[in-house]
């Protein structure tokens, strides 16, 4: 007399642990029947649309491709709060009435601008990390600059391919400036979001250890940042961070975040001064009544 | 599904419907969770590339290890329970 069980694979079963019992009924020697039951769940890996969709970049297929295009597409337009984009206009009517009952002046006084979690700015503590990778960027690249003047290596180049790194472009700054309608007197970085900030600041210092490491040469230099290039554009837009976002008026993320963190000082220090002036009434007010005249 | 803003126009392109009876993705039946936000990864792996089952389950097993999707790090993949008596 022999049992004989089927199980299913773990591939039938969905992903884990899936809970299921045999009930076999014999007679005898002979084996006649294996039911199974299951009496629970299985677990399945599960995304939403969107993970689905940024999934596709990994996917074969013309359907595939075509999906993620349009993902990157779309999300650069939700990045550049397109205001034709429905999502846009919900997303900033929420976030008005949300700053509305938290008492965010600052968030109601700029409904254009959009929600933290998926922006660079908008939110004050965005737009300060903004600001903070801006300023560390700007001192980091003046290292790469004293770094690249000291080994005798081409800055501007460096300088270019850095630009070239989050951004996705190939040509030089100065035509991809006038291709996009950036002043020539403006800076590339301050067009980049939070994100791409950082990507720059990581070829940066990439680029900066292995110089410092293998006393490079100008042109061992120059090929080695080609390849961080590649590697940091291939990052970018695996990840949906390349390419140029600009702000809805057409202005620079650099500008946005100062005139965001700007307004916020200013509505604190406006804040304060009413806090002082109530304080120093009520002071004012505790003295008179100490020193009112019996009677009065 | 609004949660991520550019899924309005990615659930039209993708072809995504969901009602209370089910979901499907460019015409094929997908499984979903009770919700309504998580679909199966096997199944939409399936349906966009055209594949059989089999290599569906692969293809997301070989992501799961090149770490391309995770539970744990990215919260738009996360493991739910889908009643297999329905």
């Amino acid at each position: 007399m022999f049992f004989r069980a089927f199980y299913p694979s773990r591939s039938e079963l969905g992903y884990h642990n899936a809970c299921a019992f045999c009930v076999l009924t014999c007679t005898g020697t002979q084996f006649i029947s294996a039911k199974l039951t299951f009496f629970s769940t299985r677990r399945i890996l599960g995304a939403r649309i969107a993970g689905i969709t940024g999934l596709c970049g990994n996917l074969k297929g013309e359907r595939a491709k075509a999906i993620h295009n349009h993902f990157v597409q779309a999300g650069v337009r939700v990045e550049a709060g397109d205001t034709a984009l429905y999502s846009v206009i919900k997303q900033n009517c929420e976030r008005v009435n949300h700053a509305a009952t938290e008492g965010d002046v600052v968030a109601v006084a700029l409904p254009g601008t959009r929600h933290a979690e998926h922006d660079d700015v908008g939110e004050l503590s965005c737009a300060q990390d903004c600001n903070s990778n801006r300023a560390i960027q700007m001192v980091s690249n003046g290292r790469v600059i004293d770094s690249c003047r000291e080994n005798a290596v081409n800055a501007p180049n460096i300088q270019n391919l850095l630009n070239q790194a989050p951004l996705g472009f190939t040509c030089s700054t100065k035509r991809f400036k006038r291709g996009n309608g950036i002043p020539l007197s403006t800076a590339v970085p301050e067009y980049m979001t939070s994100s791409q900030l950082s990507l720059r600041k990581m070829a940066q210092q990439a680029l900066m250890s292995e110089i410092h490491r293998d006393g490079m040469n100008s042109k061992q230099a120059e090929r080695r940042m080609l390849a961080i290039r590649d590697d940091f554009t291939n990052f970018a837009e695996r990840y949906g961070q390349s390419g140029l976002r600009v702000m809805p008026g057409g202005g620079s993320f650099g500008s946005a975040v100062v005139a965001i963190e700007a307004t916020h000082q200013k509505m604190t220090r406006r804040q304060l001064k009413i806090e002082r002036k109530v304080i120093a009434s009520q002071q004012i007010d505790g003295v008179d009544d100490a020193t009112a005249p019996l009677g009065c | 599904m609004g949660e991520n803003p550019a899924s309005d126009s990615i659930s039209a392109l993708c072809e995504f419907k969901a009602n209370e009876v089910g979901a499907t993705l460019m015409g094929h039946t997908i499984r979903i969770d009770e919700t309504g936000q998580f679909l199966s990864v096997k199944d939409a792996i399936e349906i966009i590339e055209g594949c059989t089952s089999n290599a569906a389950m692969l293809r997301m097993k070989k992501l799961v290890n090149d770490e391309i999707i995770s539970e744990a790090t990215n919260p738009n993949f996360k493991y739910f329970k889908y009643d297999t008596t329905k």
